[in-house]
């Protein structure tokens, strides 16, 4: 006897969703080490779970195409994940260079605290 | 009148004796001239070389960058009550004996800041870098309203009240362009002295690189519109 699925399993589905339960993990260790807030935690899983359903059920991200004035649901998820990554790397970046200023300030102190005359 | 030389250097062996050995020890109205030489996290042995003279030697234990290592000599003339500040590259490409020349307009009250602009007295100066210093000289106008004729030159002359006021917030290259957001936010007078680069092999190699050229416009409009 032979169980059959809502919807087709292809090898692609499930790598995308091993890889996407492997995320969430992450995102879910992070909230537990409370380096994530509550509503991180909840924006990052809202998200990830968008990716599940565009990934099982395409039809559904229709919706959000539309919403958008885009054609099919996948250009609007590519459309949304180009403008997440860019939104991204601008976080890491200015994060990047907070961080490059505060080590500048600290070796601008300890240079000033150890000046040597000759 | 005390007058602070800033001479920020990173693995500069080859040449920093020279320079600390030609910068003039006394002019003419000026009771003192100290040298501020910023090792700015230096491998070689730039830090020994320049403590062989009578220098003050303020060390990054890593390297930070030139706006960083600016940054760090201008502040540490700042807090000791200097009346002028020179910067003054360390890798030999200016004429010590000018020093006394781009100071005259602070000594004279007539501007606040002073650059030894090199595009006057071209001489010897590549072509490219002369394209790419013009294109600085454009950017940083239209980022930050001054016009000046090398944005990029290392020969700088500071006043008291302009080193009291500026905030030097910049990390590398991009600082350059970057003291003239100063200069045009602070509404400083600001003036040019032509002075004549001495270029040799090992001033070139030292000098910005082309690719450097993004890195260093990306920095400053994220300055100007992020930051």
């Amino acid at each position: 006897m032979s169980v059959e699925l809502p919807f087709p399993l292809t090898p692609f589905k499930v790598i995308l969703s091993i890889f996407v339960i492997f995320t969430w993990t992450r995102v879910l260790k992070r909230y537990h080490e409370r380096t994530f807030t509550i509503g991180e935690f909840l924006v990052w899983t809202l998200l990830w779970g968008g990716g599940v359903v565009a990934i099982y059920i395409p039809g559904k991200t229709d919706f959000i195409a539309r919403l958008l004035g885009v054609g099919r649901g996948a250009d609007a998820i590519f459309t949304l994940s180009i403008l997440t990554l860019f939104y991204i790397i601008y976080r890491l970046y200015a994060q990047i260079y907070a961080l490059r200023r505060d080590v500048t300030k600290l070796v601008q102190r300890l240079a000033r605290e150890r000046t040597e005359r000759m | 009148m005390k007058i602070a030389v800033v001479i920020p250097a990173f693995n500069e062996e080859r040449v920093i004796g020279s320079v600390l050995k030609q910068l003039p020890r006394k002019l003419p109205g000026i009771e003192t001239i100290d040298m501020i030489v910023v090792n700015d996290g230096s491998t070689d042995a730039t830090e020994n070389i320049a403590k062989t003279f009578d220098v003050v030697v303020l060390r990054h234990v890593i390297n930070r960058g030139l706006g960083a290592t600016l940054g760090t000599g201008l502040a540490y003339a700042r807090d000791h009550g200097y009346d002028l500040v020179v910067t003054f590259d360390a890798d030999g490409q200016h004429d010590p004996a000018e020093l006394k020349d781009v100071i005259q307009p602070v000594l004279q009250g007539r501007a606040e800041v002073v650059v030894g602009t090199r595009l006057k007295k071209p001489d010897g100066m590549p072509w490219h870098r002369r394209i790419g210093i013009w294109a600085f000289n454009l950017i940083t106008f239209v980022l930050f309203g001054v016009w000046t004729t090398d944005s990029q030159s290392g020969l700088r002359v500071f006043s008291r009240r302009a080193l009291e006021q500026m905030e030097i917030d910049f990390q590398g290259m991009e600082v350059s362009s970057g003291l003239f957001s100063e200069i045009g936010r602070l509404k400083l007078r600001y003036v040019e002295v032509p002075i004549q680069a001495i270029y040799t092999d090992y001033s070139l190699a030292k000098g910005q690189r082309p690719g450097n050229g993004f890195s260093i416009l990306f920095r400053l409009l994220w300055h100007k519109f992020v930051k």
